[in-house]
């Protein structure tokens, strides 16, 4: 089947009237989701998961994806408007958004996410429709030495990209590291760092920690504010950017669009890692980098864009090679396979009902957001604009029912406590948790992939030196040290 | 907004965020009132995880409420038994993991649990299918092409496999130390993982389970041999391990296990559930899918099974020179 005729397949499927509820379904939840802090892609198909067994196969993935695309669009607007993200790929949004909603630009910052999320999930689509094949075969040539080298890379991105001090980045970068090491050797077994305590045995919980240094932490630092009021009140005047702001934003939302077209094919890139790295690179290309932080509309436009190419392009691997890239994927995969369906180099053959009917509900899917998303925001705000009396207990009811609901354990709750003071603490000294969470993230693929990589090179570290993408990936590492010593130096 | 309107959303999206959740409360006789996690120590698209999902689904029919597979993977399944013992033994959390992890990984790596007494067997449904594969392109057509070069090529050669102490390791090991090549072992996560490197080159050849189907349909792998007492009906012409002339055929059995300390009334409960459960059509059609083979221990008949199994494969693991007592004490 060509592409123009498996594209009209596509949607003569997706336009199915059961399937475009489905679609619908899907991004509607997955925006509620996404505005909903605590609450992330991964949890949310997790807990529907069981309800779509009585579906027929096609419209449950279509469902369970628009799910995952639409959390990429819901995550901003909290962002934007409450400074805390809606879910991790809307961290760095914070940043940017709630600065310009603080300056009065809310409605910019809430448009041009749209409009970027749009513009960036077409294309991704376009991209998971065409080269779905050829560009896979690339990614599959990553073994562990460039997974290792890329993710170093990422790690140095974040700590140089970081807004305020590298140093104090870094310290969180490797604090983050330390943590992901908690639990039992993932190659031998034997416990680090588990002080004999049995829940720790397979390492502390990326939710439960999430949950404490962003929601927590955030409900305890708004505590502390003299002034007892309301969630950022902000009169949203046109969700349509005006001249000017798509005069500085498109750039970025073309950047933002390919940085997150790239890693989202990239196994352990996804939506997350590429908000980082695309708000890094606006910082580092502006000609006034002190704008970010202070509500630069490049700093909302590329990273909403990049999550949204992100989301669409990691189908690529998964459709063609079974390979899940990221955590949201592995568990969507787990969905195929209940459905009985084996991703894998057949899948397109064997079942072009899926793929075709996916990719088309996915055009009609980032149509729906964008149409229903701009007139829902007003709703959406209203669901945020609860006073502080009742949102931040509720806050805080979400993140202890969510951290307890994941694994039934109160010992989650603990940990979920003790990083919201750790994470309060860390705020008044001006130390960023996101770094903190990326390096948990990625530790454990950095920790796997340096073992393998010396063991296939028998102990001897030239080995990521002498593999063209693994040495491309040192030296951006290296100049990145470098420049940022220089600029330390430059401070004093 | 009057104070009355603001009331009434903040009531919706409460209970619209209440609903979200499972309801969870004490454990009672009456198991089970609320979902069943079903925790999987390999990653999801492997063969355990695929064999727990289907027997999931069929375990649901029988018990009206959902059982929910999760995945924790790392330590070669030694994770997700550990993260087991954290919970509590009221029967809504259980671990499905191949018998090796208990036995083979647990004498060859010192785990945090008594493989034999930490946990109560529930039952063993069935039996992977595993293999050798190596990419289409390889040179080697048969094992004793790839053994050949292996000699020639002393630590040159490098292999995948599903982690330490797993029974795909153990086949490879059962083989360098026959023919006394030295070969270098690359740990990955799940079958998947090691296929993955496998094809994209940075492995020459991989011991995994059957997830290797597809790729061997599709004409990107080769499958050398497989590791059953019997060639796969799927791949007559692969010979076996035995065949090629190896002492080794696949020990491992799926297997579901509770804490040891759940109350008896609900370990009937559930044991009589999974028992229904393994006659279902579609999860019989399920394993067929991945080559997998249909087989049933119940409690009893699988804790004499791990016993054994215990005995023999210290005795194999000992005389081997692979290690000289069991790395974790069995009880």
């Amino acid at each position: 089947m060509d592409i123009l005729n498996g594209l009209l397949y596509g949607f003569s499927i997706a336009t199915q009237p059961g399937h475009l509820a489905l679609v619908f379904a899907g991004c509607l939840l997955g925006t509620l989701v996404g505005v909903l802090p605590g609450l992330g892609p991964v949890a949310a198909i997790s807990i529907l998961l069981p309800l779509t067994f009585h579906l027929p196969p096609a419209g449950a993935i279509i469902m369970l994806a628009g799910i995952y695309y639409g959390v990429m669009y819901g995550g901003s607007t909290t962002s934007i408007l409450v400074n805390v993200p809606g879910e991790t790929a809307s961290v760095v949004t914070c940043l940017d958004g709630y600065q310009m909603a603080r300056q009065g630009r809310a409605g910019a910052a809430l448009g041009i996410a749209a409009f970027g999320s749009f513009i960036a999930g077409t294309v991704g689509i376009v991209g998971l429709q065409l080269i779905a094949g050829p560009l896979s075969s690339v990614a599959l040539k990553f073994g562990p030495p460039e997974y290792f080298a890329i993710i170093l890379m990422g790690f140095t991105f974040v700590t140089y990209l970081a807004p305020g001090s590298s140093l104090k980045a870094g310290i969180m970068a490797v604090l983050g590291l330390i943590l992901s090491g908690v639990g039992l050797d993932p190659i031998t077994s034997e416990q680090r760092m588990t002080f004999g305590v049995l829940n720790l045995f397979e390492g502390i919980g990326v939710a439960p920690l999430a949950m404490g240094l962003f929601g927590v932490a955030e409900v305890l630092n708004r505590l502390e504010q003299a002034s007892f009021g309301r969630v950022l009140q902000v009169k949203i005047r046109s969700l349509f950017p005006d001249r000017k702001d798509w005069l500085s934003a498109r750039w970025a939302i073309l950047r933002g669009t390919l940085i997150g077209f790239f890693l989202g094919i990239l196994p352990g890139g996804g939506p997350v890692l590429s908000t980082f790295i695309s708000y890094g690179v606006e910082k580092r290309i502006a000609k006034e980098p002190e704008r970010f932080g202070r509500g630069a509309i490049e700093g909302v436009a590329a990273p909403e864009a990049a999550n949204n190419a992100a989301a669409s392009t990691s189908f690529i691997p998964l459709f063609t090679l079974g390979i899940p890239p990221n955590v949201v994927l592995a568990v969507l995969f787990g969905a195929f396979l209940v459905h009985g369906i084996q991703p894998g180099p057949l899948l397109i053959r064997d079942h072009p009902d899926i793929f075709w009917g996916v990719v088309g509900s996915m055009y009609i899917g980032n149509v729906m957001l964008l149409v229903l998303n701009l007139p829902l925001i007003p709703l959406w705000v209203q669901v945020l604009r609860i006073p502080d009396r009742i949102l931040y207990p509720l806050i805080l009811l979400l993140c202890v029912v969510g951290a307890y609901s994941i694994n039934n354990s109160v010992f989650d709750i603990g940990v979920m406590v003790v990083f919201g003071v750790v994470g309060f603490l860390l705020k008044r000294g001006s130390y960023e948790a996101a770094p903190l969470i990326l390096a948990f993230v990625l530790g454990p693929m950095l920790e796997v992939n340096l073992r393998r990589s010396l063991l296939i090179s028998g102990g001897d570290f030239s080995i990521f030196f002498t593999r063209p993408i693994a040495l491309g990936a040192m030296i951006v590492c290296l100049f990145l040290l470098a420049l940022s010593f220089l600029r330390a130096k430059k401070g004093n | 907004m009057s104070g009355r309107i603001r009331f009434l959303l903040t009531v919706a999206v409460v209970a619209a965020i209440a609903m979200g959740f499972p309801v969870t409360g004490p454990a009672r006789a009456a198991w089970p009132e609320r979902p069943v996690t079903l925790l999987v120590g390999f990653a999801p698209g492997g063969t355990m995880d695929l064999s727990a999902r289907a027997l999931a689904r069929a375990t649901e029919k029988v018990l009206g409420k959902p059982v929910v597979v999760e995945n924790k993977t790392g330590g070669t399944g030694t994770v997700a038994l550990a993260a087991l013992l954290a919970q509590k033994a009221d029967g809504y959390t259980l671990c499905a993991t191949p018998s090796s992890v208990l036995i083979r990984v647990s004498q060859m790596q010192r785990v945090p649990f008594k493989p034999l007494a930490s946990f109560r067997p529930i039952l063993g449904f069935t039996t992977p299918q595993l293999g050798i594969v190596v990419k289409q392109d390889a040179p080697w057509k048969s094992l004793a092409e790839l053994v050949a070069y292996a000699k020639k090529h002393p630590g040159g050669v490098k292999y995948a496999t599903t982690g330490v102490g797993s029974t795909t390791h153990a086949a490879v090991e059962e083989l360098a130390a026959r023919e006394k090549v030295r070969m270098i072992h690359i740990p990955y996560k799940g079958s998947i993982e090691a296929l993955t490197a496998l094809l994209g080159g940075h492995v020459d050849f991989a011991s995994v389970t059957s997830e290797f189907i597809p790729s061997v349909k599709g004409g990107q792998a080769r499958l050398l041999v497989t590791m059953g007492e019997k060639r796969s009906p799927k791949f007559p012409r692969v010979p076996t391990m035995k065949e090629a002339g190896y002492d080794f055929t696949n020990d491992a059995v799926y297997a579901v296990v509770a804490p040891a300390g759940l109350p008896p009334e609900i370990a009937k409960k559930i044991e009589e559930a999974f028992a229904r459960a393994v006659r279902d059509r579609e999860f019989l059609e399920a394993l067929d899918r991945i080559d997998l083979v249909p087989v049933y221990y119940n409690s009893k008949a699988f804790n004499e099974f791990l016993q054994a199994q215990w005995k023999i494969i210290n005795r194999h693991l000992t005389s081997a020179g692979l290690i000289r007592q069991a790395a974790t004490p069995p009880e």
